[in-house]
């Protein structure tokens, strides 16, 4: 069943906006959940307005900072909940939108997103991101009733994490052609008007990106509308590679190798953007093949050797291997058949596979524009070790069922980029 | 409307369960048990239910040691979606306090099926949780019903039922310490409700006395004094009935042996071993004329709060800003309080003697729990001397309930180990 569209607001003062729309909703009591760092950013103000009114309401100030999306927190945010209407305000970025967005649904709660960053394309989403029992897990929930984003908080969050939503946007420059290399290759159920939009709203955020600290609110909000219409292009899809491709797989790799190391926390986004960089390598390497060049290489490609895959998968991912082998059957298991298939789809799209490759920009082009969102463009500047960029290059693609440039790559015999 | 349960004690609990259920009104149900209690009586449960059409989906929580805690809870939410629900846990106390806090929160309801006489909680509307690292008492709801498969609670591990009777032997201090909150510190009492908890308790006393001539009659009247506490603590509408200055000291270990990741042990079996301590305490309070009592009194001031709190940092570490708060109520004595609280036990001096009189020795406590197979000596369970000095002085921050620890404190008695001989 698909799932409604939240409501999105993007204004200055959008307190009166959330009265006028709380008016509306049919609840006896409210549980504002934020952190030490987003109750006094936005929380405060909230709890106080909304009190005014006389509305009463729970308030839960997650602990730890930052604050892990794990089951402390979960438990934590349905603490006080009882057997009333309950309506539940994430008053924070990503961390805190899923752990609501988890906690609501399991209780059978609707919430509302109050962003206080614009870091990260997931408040629109159905799926919330949390850590159970150490691992990084998705799991399906509801979208929020509404998303109201205060354009004077956003333009206050930490200039990190606004980079880290660019970043995040970002990715959509890989993520789009992955998501035709993954319709040509394997089917993937495609919507022309939803990467349209995708597109647009990536193109929206390139160009501001060109004249960004110019003028703030502008930056903020232009980036804020196109995280949420990313959440709305993966709600109306059902699935995110509209949003999500190779670059996201290779920031999922260190995201879950940081967690499992117990090294510090780095923002989705910031990943993502650096996790671009290297997938624009793959394609400017698609861009250099010649069909002919393409065919040739082709024909010196044999099907992975199930065990191998498993061996890489076990070396790379650790705690989760088992999950992801089970998950990665299709690609572990590939017959002969299947593979010559794989290779003629290639040949046969090649025209259309090589336009979609010239839609990357050089990846020093991409690393221009971070630059000047203020996000960092080499890993070693975000304390990722040459190790965790082998990592990811060679263990990343297991995390997901997409099949992406990389694949192709390997296919056509280069199987890191750090091998050129 | 007093939040109460139906329940049964007896053969075939699971097509009782299944006659129960066509009664209620729900989409699936959610059985919720370990591995251990799922292989006892969870499969029986399920294949039984299915038999009758009812659609149910199994979370078996993972491990071998279940806590009652985030992860636990979280398991348990898992699949759950938007359908209306009913719940069903098959275990011991720790799965029904985790289903317990689980579905109300999910604002479904729940039914109980203990797989083990092992502690009075099944009935409760509070969930015993450690959240955080503090184990603390969650408000939440009662079972719709508890049944009870006397098959099943007859084959339990001998010291799981052990543990159950051991939890009843803790209503002896719980009592007494129930009535000195209320003639002490005004604390709502029901006497009714005492006497039936008492009852509960002589009960199992009996059965104790001849223990293992009727194994089946055994475990049912224990199961029925369990569930009595059950509804004696609904009707007070707190612990107090069923839970005392034993229970703190049972609390303390039982958080400082996770904290370390010591073996756990039996909740009733920790609480058997701290009612002997507590009845030492209570030794102490009939020990003393009224005049001696005035001494003491006269001597002690009231803690500073300063030293209180280095106390509390002292036995809970990480946790202290939690304790502090929830000991306002102490903490924000003043030195007038103090002295009311002084006149107050020497105005009911004989009242405090008559409530001691009715404790029995830490002896005659010693022997019950031999008869039943409950461990006795804190070292049998892998407590040292430290972790009994601990409990005895950090266990009374654990919970806000007055007891006879409180009044011996202001008698001069800090530790009856090393205060009184």
């Amino acid at each position: 069943m698909p799932h409604r569209k939240p409501a999105f607001f993007c204004e200055k003062n959008i307190l009166s906006l959330l009265i006028q729309f709380l008016h509306k909703q049919d609840f006896e009591i409210l549980t504002l959940v934020a952190d030490q760092n987003t109750y006094p950013a936005l929380g405060g103000k909230v709890e106080e307005a909304l009190r005014q009114e006389g509305y009463k309401m729970d308030v839960v100030q997650l602990s730890g900072d930052p604050v892990k999306p794990n089951e402390i927190a979960i438990v934590q945010a349905m603490l006080p909940a009882d057997l009333r209407n309950r309506l539940y305000l994430a008053v924070g970025s990503g961390t805190i939108n899923d752990v609501v967005r988890f906690t609501s649904h399991r209780l059978r709660l609707p919430f509302i997103s109050l962003p206080t960053a614009p870091s990260v394309d997931g408040f629109a989403s159905s799926a919330s991101s949390i850590t159970l029992n150490k691992l990084k897990t998705t799991i399906q929930c509801r979208p929020p009733l509404a998303i109201f984003a205060d354009l004077d908080t956003l333009c206050a969050a930490p200039p990190s994490m606004i980079a880290a939503g660019f970043g995040d946007m970002f990715g959509k420059i890989t993520a789009l052609p992955d998501w035709i290399i993954g319709r040509i290759m394997i089917d993937t159920t495609y919507d022309e008007e939803i990467a349209h939009r995708s597109r647009q709203a990536l193109e929206i955020v390139l160009r501001q990106a060109s004249h960004f600290g110019e003028d703030r609110q502008a930056d903020v909000r232009a980036v804020m509308e196109a995280l949420v219409e990313e959440g709305f292009c993966m709600l109306d899809m059902g699935h995110n590679r509209s949003a999500s491709g190779a670059e996201h797989s290779l920031a999922h790799y260190w995201e879950t190798r940081l967690e499992l190391e117990n090294r510090k926390p780095l923002f989705h986004g910031t990943k993502v953007a650096i996790g671009t960089i290297f997938t624009a390598q793959y394609y400017q390497f698609l861009r250099s093949i010649s069909r002919a060049e393409a065919e040739q290489r082709l024909s010196k490609a044999v099907p992975p050797d199930p065990e191998q895959e498993k061996k890489l998968i076990r070396t790379g991912w650790g705690p989760i291997a088992d999950r992801l082998i089970e998950a990665q059957h299709d690609f572990v298991h590939v017959s002969p058949a299947q593979f010559e298939n794989l290779k003629r789809r290639a040949l046969d799209h090649w025209d259309e596979i090589q336009a979609a490759a010239a839609t990357v920009p050089e990846p020093d082009e991409i690393r221009v524009l971070l630059r000047k969102v203020g996000a960092p463009t080499e890993p070693q500047e975000i304390g990722l070790t040459d190790e965790d960029v082998r990592g990811a290059h060679l263990y990343g693609r297991y995390i997901s069922k997409s099949f992406t440039v990389i694949h192709l790559a390997r296919m056509l015999g280069l199987h890191s980029i750090m091998d050129l | 409307m007093p939040d109460s349960f139906i329940s049964y004690v007896g053969e075939n609990a699971a097509d009782h369960l299944a006659d129960y259920l066509k009664t209620q009104k729900f989409e699936i149900i959610t059985l919720v048990a370990d591995k251990n209690t799922y292989a006892a009586l969870g499969k029986q449960v399920e294949d039984t239910l299915r038999a009758k059409q009812f659609p149910v989906e199994v979370v078996i929580l993972p491990g071998e040691q279940i806590k009652a805690d985030e992860i636990s809870v979280v398991q348990t939410l898992l699949p759950v979606d938007l359908r209306e629900r009913m719940f069903i846990s098959v275990g011991s106390g720790t799965i029904t306090d985790v289903v317990r806090f689980a579905s109300f929160r999910n604002k479904s309801f729940f039914v109980s099926m203990p797989t083990a006489a092992s502690v009075d909680g099944f009935g409760a509307s509070g969930s015993a949780m450690t959240i955080r690292k503090l184990k603390q008492t969650i408000i939440s709801r009662a079972p719709l019903a508890v049944f009870a498969d006397v098959e099943t609670l007859s084959k339990a591990p001998r010291l799981l039922t052990a543990s159950g009777f051991a939890d009843m032997f803790g209503k002896f201090t719980a009592l007494a310490d129930w009535r000195l909150g209320n003639i002490l510190i005004d604390e709502k009492y029901l006497p009714e409700v005492a006497q039936r908890s008492r009852q509960a308790v002589e009960n199992c006393v009996q059965r104790a006395n001849h223990l293992g001539e009727d194994w089946k009659g055994d475990v049912t009247i224990l199961m029925q004094a369990l569930l009595d506490e059950g509804y004696c603590m609904i009707d007070a509408g707190n612990t107090r009935p069923a839970s005392g200055s034993e229970h703190q000291l049972s609390h303390y270990w039982e958080m400082m042996l996770e904290r370390d990741d010591r073996p756990a042990v039996f909740h009733g079996v920790k609480v058997g071993i701290g009612s002997i301590f507590i009845a030492r305490y209570y030794q102490f309070i009939r020990s003393l004329s009224r005049q001696q009592a005035a001494e003491r009194l006269q001597r002690s001031t009231l803690p500073d709060r300063d030293k209180e709190i280095a106390l509390i940092q002292a036995g809970y570490g990480v946790i202290t800003d939690q304790i502090v708060k929830a000991q306002a109520r102490y903490l924000n004595m003043t030195p007038a309080d103090n002295e009311n609280l002084k006149q107050r036990i020497l105005d009911n001096w004989d009242t405090i003697q008559e409530i001691a009189a009715v404790v029995p020795e830490p002896e005659t406590i010693r022997d019950l729990l031999q008869k039943v197979g409950s461990p006795t000596e804190s070292s049998a369970i892998g407590l040292n001397d430290k972790d009994v000095r601990d409990a005895i002085i950090y266990g009374r921050y654990i919970r806000t309930a007055f007891t006879v620890v409180h009044v011996s404190r202001m008698l001069g008695v800090q530790s009856i180990l090393e205060d009184w001989k």
